[in-house]
């Protein structure tokens, strides 16, 4: 179709003369010849491994720099996560290396917030200013004032950022865990002990059951799960793994997958029990598994001679094969087909990762298709699901708390971490906009922002330049100029990952121990600086119990450091991981003691922590019973600590907002999303659309609106309104809206302020218990422009 | 370069002087056969598309190495984006009886290519190695070869090439950057090959399939490596043992092209 338009406007053209015209324009010359660099010699090419950083999967590149300049990114071949291979994002990364519109070193604010209009000063004044007024903040007495949202999910710096926080007073290190995968992260916690995310055993596997994932477009392992999925059909002649994908959106996934099955939102947890229920019923889960590893599955009664459900009870009873087709729309033959399927393949996975945990309903979701793992015998063992094994080591010793650092850690976090507002998960980012605003539980004082920019990528961005402004003193490390940055008093841009030495800490692939390398391909391109150093230095320059805390000359001693912990010969491990881009080792199974760290030591179905928690933060029935009125949440009793599925809430009424808006990430979004790095944003299959904002919209609904593609269209939720133009699209389910995510406007300037871009539609709808954002929750209306 | 009335004349004259022309290309692709080869190369590609997970990589890897620039979104919405490796895309059915499929589409470097039948000026040849090339500084932009090509891989620079500053770094020093008002088009990286066989030479030994299997910047990158590139005339290697599969067909074989990229179709699963 592209090129039949292609044609056509070429006819066109050629009708008017303007194409015989348009084709005698000059040609410019070759382009210039660059000067070579010091240091190098004409014609002279390095290849550097390095660590990729565009998301937190940590494939292993390999970089072509031609006299100094970096050509090309390649996957590093060898590489136990991508195997040579990279994806889009990752070869988009020179896009950002040399991105035009990089800070060009560190920034005053000269005017009015979101006038961008800027001061260039030196890295001395910028570290100075900062320490200054932080410095007068804790003498003050209001360190619990200084919020960091970090938006980088493991390694170094996050744990500086911890560091730092703990010396200085804060417990606000508020993280991006609740917007992403959250509820995944708190079912190994509750289920396994685990506070990781899972990690698969692809190789070995010989059926794969994904609920709502996207492990084509933007599970963390993407790339990783293309080269596996790729083995499990290609690899073993003769053999081939069955992956059957269950989605509301006929996605890249559900396009790629042995079979589609379609079902209705937010009913995937259903399905999973569902499914449970016909393995317990007709015997064909494993029962060795569950006998010697399981907490939970048989009715129990505690030490205080209480009764409590067990999970076959709960399954046998409540999720007959009969009801949840009711509830999710798909067919009793085949709830049954699946369960029989899986059980005769084993090992099998069944999978969360992505949409299928995205409602208010996520956690007893996610532990729902969890328990799939656990009937089938797949926890731990070759072709299931693994844990992530050694991590980089803490430093040592720990830092030592002042008075001011242990009145201002004793504070209450500002996302709701440990509180009656999210009882079981671990802090809500969502909920911080609302409690800068409201000064509650205290006003916050300071906002440093390091790999994040919530006005773009968090619901509700209109709040949140809100709460921006509300702060006095706002501080970016972004190393560009994006939509938060624009309401900063400071910028200390970071460096890309292409110029800064660092380890880097992968998302548990396959469940091998790896760390990997970065280093940097460049010199750094701009007066820019690694944060890790920023905040060593930070800390240092407050001088008086902070100072204490980094003992080291900057962030690469302080990274040797924590090497020591996995090899003592350090230079040794260093040098080997400056040639191949990382360190790893083998995968291991059955280690139970590492797998299972409940309070039971087993796989637990009936989770003890979340009783506990909940006994902890509602110490009468009677509280625990108020919130669960307030937050309109159905299900009581034992079923709070087990495995289960309630109804998903919405934001909207459905006569006002007909649609649901179901938003999802394509394999483009990188950290920060699509929209500034043109390659990203002009991927082929894209088509004429590629640099609009769209929104997918199945046909019948398309012809009932009478729109059609290209149209534009005005999206209206109860957070903001956005213009977008249309994409007919079969495989959106009629009656949802498909909204890509990452798109919007660049550059950022303040009159596109209005922050309904990227993530701004979106309502902060939360699970009223996990705190976790149900991305799939919100209600829109579609109305045509004229 | 001709100016414009000139080649305006060369249009007109075309049907009269297009034999004499094709045969002087022919010539002149006739004239840089490589030296000391034993066994003359024929250069393939099989992509399988069971393995193909729709990411994409293969087209931004190719434009990163083969510095096309970024059509940018007056272009985009014309149709005029340059993909040398492109991604057909294509769905079908009411919901939620649908089916997607993704065809990564390189040019297939047909064995007897119509684009290089119908270019007055031998701008398009192929090489021994059975490669369609296309030289810009004989192309008048004239865009038959566009519109002879059944696969529509061929694309016409519809303005000049640009860069911003700082991303001008990037250019890889191995591709000359394409003029305005020429076609280009897929080459299968022939640069690469140029590099390794210079290697192989220097190391005192042949090329191996090992060599080449990952060698276009697409197999490079392609992370399920679903593209295995090839020697089609030699009998051990990974193309040529790929071709034989039962999945393997080829685009539009009725025309009589003979592409030499392969594709193997998805399969499904069997209890």
């Amino acid at each position: 179709m592209r090129y039949l338009s292609r044609r056509g406007m070429l006819r066109a053209l050629a009708a008017s003369g303007a194409a015989t015209a348009a084709a005698c324009r000059r040609y410019g010359g070759p382009t210039q010849v660059t000067r070579v660099p010091a240091g190098w010699f004409r014609g002279e090419e390095r290849r550097i491994a390095s660590t990729c950083g565009q998301c937190p999967a940590g494939c292993g590149i390999t970089v072509r720099v031609h006299e100094g300049r970096a050509i090309k990114i390649e996957g590093t071949r060898g590489h136990p996560i991508n195997g040579g291979g990279l994806g889009p994002k990752g070869q988009a990364g020179l896009q950002l290396l040399y991105h035009p519109d990089r800070i060009r070193g560190p920034l005053r604010r000269d005017g009015a917030r979101g006038s961008g209009r800027w001061i260039q000063i030196s890295w001395d004044e910028a570290i100075d200013r900062l320490a200054t007024d932080l410095g007068r903040l804790r003498a003050s007495g209001d360190a619990e004032g200084l919020v960091v949202i970090d938006g980088e999910p493991r390694g170094p710096v996050p744990r500086l950022w911890d560091r730092f926080l703990t010396a200085y007073g804060s417990p606000n290190h508020v993280t991006h865990l609740s917007t992403s995968n959250g509820a995944n992260a708190l079912t190994m916690e509750f289920m396994q002990g685990i506070q990781e995310m899972p990690a698969y055993d692809w190789a070995n596997t010989e059926y794969v059951l994904g609920f709502g994932t996207s492990l084509f477009e933007s599970a963390c392992q993407t790339i990783h799960l293309a080269r596996a999925s790729s083995a499990m059909r290609r690899g073993r002649p003769g053999r081939r793994v069955k992956f059957v994908q269950v989605s509301t959106r006929f996605s890249i996934t559900a396009a790629k997958a042995d079979e589609w099955l379609r079902i209705k939102p937010a009913t995937y947890g259903a399905l999973a029990l569902g499914i449970a229920h016909v393995l317990v019923r007709d015997n064909l889960y494993d029962t060795d598994f569950v006998r010697d590893h399981t907490f939970g599955f048989e009715s129990w009664r505690d030490g205080h001679d209480r009764a409590h459900r067990g999970f076959r009870d709960l399954v046998l009873s409540e999720y007959k094969p009969e009801s949840v087709a009711h509830i999710t729309g798909v067919p009793v033959e085949t709830i049954q087909r699946l369960a029989r399927e899986m059980s005769a393949h084993r090992p099998a996975i069944a999978l969360a990762e992505g949409t299928g945990t995205a409602a208010t309903n996520a956690l007893g979701t996610a532990m729902a298709i969890h328990s799939l793992n656990a009937l089938l015998g797949s926890i731990e063992t070759q072709g299931g699901v693994l844990v992530r094994r050694t991590t980089l080591p803490s430093w040592m010793p720990p830092v030592e708390l002042d008075e001011i650092a242990r009145r201002g850690l004793a504070a209450t976090p500002i996302d709701g971490r440990n509180t009656p507002a999210c009882p079981l998960g671990a802090g809500s980012i969502q909920f911080v906009p609302e409690a800068i605003l409201s000064e509650r539980p205290y006003p916050v004082r300071a906002l440093i922002l390091y790999r994040s920019n919530p006005v773009f990528s968090k619901p509700e961005g209109g709040k949140w330049v809100e709460a921006l402004q509300k702060i006095p003193l706002v501080v970016s490390c972004s190393p560009l100029p994006d939509e938060s940055t624009l309401w900063a008093d400071l910028v200390l841009p970071d460096h890309t990952y292409l110029e800064r030495w660092e380890v880097a800490d992968p998302a548990p692939s396959s469940g091998m121990p790896i760390i990997g390398l970065r280093q940097p391909v460049v010199d750094a391109r701009h007066d820019t600086k690694a944060t890790g150093d920023v905040i060593i230095r930070l800390g240092r320059a407050l001088g008086n119990g902070v100072a204490t805390a980094f003992p080291w000359a900057d962030y690469r001693e302080a990274m040797t450091q924590q090497l020591q912990g996995i090899k003592p010969d350090v230079a040794a491990l260093v040098a080997r991981m400056e040639k191949t881009g990382g360190w790893w080792d083998e995968q291991q199974f059955e280690r139970w003691d590492e797998a299972l760290a409940t309070p039971s030591r087993r796989f637990e179905f009936y989770s003890q922590a979340i009783a506990s928690r909940l006994a902890a933060l509602f110490p009468t029935d009677e509280a625990l019973e108020q919130h669960l009125i307030r937050h309109s949440v159905v299900t009581r009793g034992d079923d709070l600590c087990l495995p289960h599925w309630e109804p998903a809430q919405l934001a909207g009424d459905p006569r006002e907002y007909p649609f649901l808006l179901d938003a999802h990430r394509g394999i483009n979004y990188a950290e920060g999303g699509v929209r500034h790095l043109p390659w990203l944003r002009e991927l082929p299959a894209a088509g004429l659309l590629a640099w609009k904002e769209i929104v997918e919209i199945n046909p019948d609904d398309a012809e009932r609106l009478v729109l059609h593609e290209g149209d534009s269209v005005v999206v209206e939720s109860p957070a903001g309104k956005r213009r977008f133009q249309v994409r007919v699209d079969p495989g959106t389910a009629p009656g949802t809206v498909g909204l890509p995510l990452g798109h919007g406007p660049w550059p950022v300037t303040a009159d596109d302020a209005s922050a309904s871009a990227g993530h701004g539609l979106l309502v902060a709808l939360s699970d009223p218990l996990a705190g976790t954002f149900a991305q799939h929750g919100t209600r829109v209306r579609v109305r045509k422009e004229a | 370069m001709a100016s414009s009335p000139t080649r305006r004349g060369f249009l007109v004259d075309l049907a009269a002087t297009a034999s004499s022309l094709v045969l002087s290309a022919k010539r002149a692709a006739a004239s840089d056969v490589s030296a000391a080869s034993p066994r003359r190369h024929k250069w393939g590609m099989v992509i399988d598309l069971d393995r193909c997970t729709g990411c994409q990589a293969c087209a931004l890897a190719c434009r990163a190495e083969n510095n096309i620039p970024v059509a940018g979104p007056v272009d985009t919405e014309m149709g005029r984006s340059i993909f040398w490796m492109n991604q057909l895309k294509r769905s079908e059915g009411t919901y939620p009886d649908v089916r997607q499929q993704f065809l990564p589409a390189p040019c297939n470097h047909c064995e007897d290519p119509p684009c290089i039948k119908v270019c007055p000026v031998g701008a398009t040849t192929q090489s021994d190695e059975g490669i369609t090339q296309q030289i810009p500084e004989r192309c008048i932009g004239c865009r038959l070869c566009e519109v002879s090509c059944p696969y529509t891989r061929r694309y016409f620079n519809w303005s000049e090439p640009e860069w911003p500053d700082a991303l001008r770094e990037q250019l890889n020093p191995d591709v000359a950057v394409r003029p305005h008002g020429v076609i280009e088009k897929c080459l299968f990286c022939h640069h690469r090959i140029r590099k390794v066989k210079d290697d192989a030479r220097v190391e005192g030994r042949s090329l191996t399939d090992e060599d080449v299997r990952r060698l276009p910047a697409c197999a490079e990158t392609c992370p399920a490596e679903a593209i295995v590139f090839g020697d089609l005339n030699d009998p051990e290697s990974e193309v040529s043992r790929l071709r034989e599969s039962p999945r393997a067909f080829r685009l539009l074989e009725e025309l009589g092209t003979h592409p030499k990229v392969i594709y193997l179709r998805e399969a499904k699963w069997q209890e």
